[in-house]
């Protein structure tokens, strides 16, 4: 891979041309219209040529100028935060607030190493308790607690 | 033209037992997230607006704008007793102001960064108050074809005066307005982007873009740097908060300057309280007789800049008032929340709602003052805030953010979303994409299509339309020139200069 020196470049580069073509495909399906009549996918296929452009051109910037590498990727951190939200989706449409609350916040805290047991419980307690008295009681938001005919 | 009615419709607005309280309640989160480690604005913001739906839009603006303005004072806080900025704009305050609170000092640094922000905030108020309605009349003339090339300008801004690179910025715009693009389409009325889910019918919600890139972002990465820092803090002791007579006269004209600079560059897309801050920093340490004092504690370093960031904040209010052009991701999020309460942000909301306006505008005063009061008595439990350890803030911030857009779609999938554009956000900081132009594009996108299928369609067909309306002309010309200047290697070097900071 001598040739790509810039790996941050190549990478945004392919992002956007990629992008920029599946989007631009989708475009034409839409109905591009005429500039006198433009249609749905008129302006979607403007920005595909856009993204497609400007993805070609950060690509061959990536091939000259000065080196630089993609750091290495963490992707622990970002996994547990997002199974966290991802978790907290499944949860409160099928069993309510309080369980996708305590779900979240249990697996959430395994991001950082201040936690013990003792304490994620409280963490997740305390949090569902706040939550459901503020967003529930306090706002009215049409948000269950406790959904009990799944359980 | 009547500055005082107008103020006086504003007052009467916000002067009632609710609106004081939301402002008071904004001004106060705002303090506290800007004093609480790692949690930003615009982060808050958006964790806050999907429960502003239920609000009425003055309260709901009242509240939002308080949280922008306080973060500028909170984030002061930190930054000149812990040496944290707990802003990005609180970044040069740490130089002096850190300085000052090791010398004992701590308390006049402390009333100047206070005394300074309120003077920037009353000045702003009355500079939005007289340039609001001349621009909204500028812009009552603009058709489609003006519209369009403004959001053009409005973008192209934006990125000359991001940091990093230029094209790969102008990608994310794009991006941003592709995003914009996803849902119903208005004219044709069939689903673009969607991929047959109904819940994408309505488009993406902003709360899941932002919170998503911004707010996860945010947390892996300070999850991440968790290692590094201590932890511990380190709270300088406040004794006295006088300033005496000599310090006044010697912050007064500093903080004159930095208001002025940063009321001017608060009004420019992507410019906002950052750059102000830096500017005003690097313009004092330039003009001072006694350049070698900054760095040491000196109180012009502290004056200037809080009084810039926060003209600068309020200010960058204007075209998002007058034009509905974002001219930051926070002013990007006030437009979404204006849209949901129905209100079409433009040069029209000011004869249409003029007691939105004008409240908005009296509740920035109010809200200073009663920032001013709540920061320098209150600085003691404003501290204590900033020793909370960041494990409990991280997860409060996921469960708040996953409950307001649940509540606000109805839906499971935008929380799907929300952690989809938290995956996607890491993806473009690891290639050097910085995200905050996609918020502005996918918040201009939807009117940036519209005006464009206008003007196409009253000069039927002809795109040169851009180029011979002379408004619309002008604007495209600003764009591609300062396209052009940044491309130009000197100017260039002095933009990463100025972007960087001074901080030697």
């Amino acid at each position: 891979m001598q040739i790509i020196r810039n790996q941050k470049d190549f990478g945004a580069g392919l992002m956007f041309t990629a992008i920029g073509l599946g989007y631009g495909v989708a475009a034409i399906g839409y109905g591009i219209g005429s500039p006198e009549r433009p249609g749905p996918g008129f302006f979607p296929a403007l920005l595909a040529l856009a993204s497609t452009g400007l993805g070609l051109a950060v690509l061959s910037k990536s091939l000259m100028g000065p080196r630089a590498r993609l750091e290495a990727f963490n992707p622990r951190v970002l996994g547990i935060v997002v199974a966290s939200v991802v978790a907290f989706g499944l949860i409160i449409p099928l069993f309510g607030m309080i369980p996708a609350i305590v779900i979240a916040v249990v697996i959430s805290s395994f991001g950082t190493r201040q936690f013990n047991w003792q304490r994620r419980l409280a963490t997740a307690a305390v949090l569902a308790v706040l939550c459901v008295a503020l967003f529930v009681y306090v706002l009215g938001l049409p948000v269950k607690p406790l959904n009990w005919e799944l359980m | 033209m009547d500055l005082f009615g107008n103020l006086a419709i504003g007052f009467g607005a916000i002067l009632t037992p609710g609106n004081l309280f939301y402002c008071f309640l904004g001004a106060a989160l705002g303090t506290m997230i800007g004093v609480l480690p790692g949690m930003g604005p615009l982060v808050t913001i958006a964790l806050l607006l999907p429960f502003t739906f239920s609000l009425d839009p003055l309260s709901a603006l009242i509240m939002l704008s308080g949280i922008f303005y306080g973060a500028q004072y909170g984030g002061s806080t930190t930054a000149i007793l812990v040496n944290l900025p707990g802003e990005e704009s609180s970044i040069v305050t740490t130089l002096d102001g850190h300085q000052m609170a090791r010398q004992g000092r701590a308390g006049q640094a402390l009333a100047a960064a206070a005394i300074s922000s309120f003077f920037a905030g009353c000045v702003a108020t009355v500079v939005i108050g007289l340039a609001a309605p001349v621009l909204s009349q500028l812009a009552f003339r603009f058709g489609p074809a003006e519209y369009f090339s403004l959001m053009v300008f409005g973008l192209v801004a934006s990125v000359v005066l991001a940091h990093g690179s230029l094209l790969k910025a102008v990608g994310m715009v794009v991006l941003g307005l592709m995003l914009g693009t996803i849902g119903t389409d208005i004219q044709s009325g069939i689903q673009r982007y969607t991929f047959g889910v109904p819940a994408l019918a309505d488009g993406v919600h902003i709360a899941a873009i932002a919170m998503g890139v911004f707010g996860i972002g945010e947390i892996v990465r300070n999850l991440t740097n968790e290692a590094s820092s201590s932890g511990q803090v380190d709270v300088r002791p406040v004794e006295r908060l006088m300033l005496s007579r000599d310090d006044l006269k010697r912050m007064f004209a500093p903080m004159l300057r930095g208001t002025l600079l940063g009321a001017l560059l608060g009004v420019l897309p992507g410019g906002g309280a950052l750059l102000a801050s830096f500017s005003a920093y690097a313009v004092e340490k330039r003009i001072s007789k006694t350049p070698e004092k900054f760095g040491h504690g000196a109180l012009e370093g502290v004056a200037a800049p809080e009084a810039a960031n926060n003209a600068g904040a309020q200010t960058s209010f204007i075209p998002m008032l007058t034009l509905g052009i974002p001219s930051n991701p926070v002013m990007a999020l006030m437009i979404s929340a204006l849209i949901v309460q129905g209100i079409e942000p433009g040069p029209a909301v000011i004869t249409l709602h003029p007691t939105l306006f004008w409240g908005v505008i009296a509740s920035m005063w109010v809200g200073n003052l009663m920032l001013l009061m709540l920061n320098l008595p209150l600085v003691g439990i404003w501290v204590s805030l900033a020793r909370i350890r960041y494990c409990y803030i991280f997860p409060t911030v996921v469960i708040f953010g996953c409950i307001g857009i649940y509540a606000v779609t109805g839906s499971a999938v935008m929380i799907f979303m929300l952690a989809a554009f938290g995956v996607a956000g890491y993806l473009c900081r690891k290639l050097d994409c910085e995200p905050a132009p996609m918020i502005l594009g996918f918040i201009i996108g939807p009117m940036m299509e519209g005006h464009l299928h206008r003007a196409l369609i009253i000069s039927q067909g002809d795109p040169t339309i851009f180029l011979k309306e002379p408004v619309s002309a002008l604007m495209l010309g600003c764009a591609a020139s300062a396209l052009i200047a940044v491309l130009l290697p000197a100017i260039r070097r002095t933009r990463d200069e100025a972007l960087t900071g001074d901080e030697s």
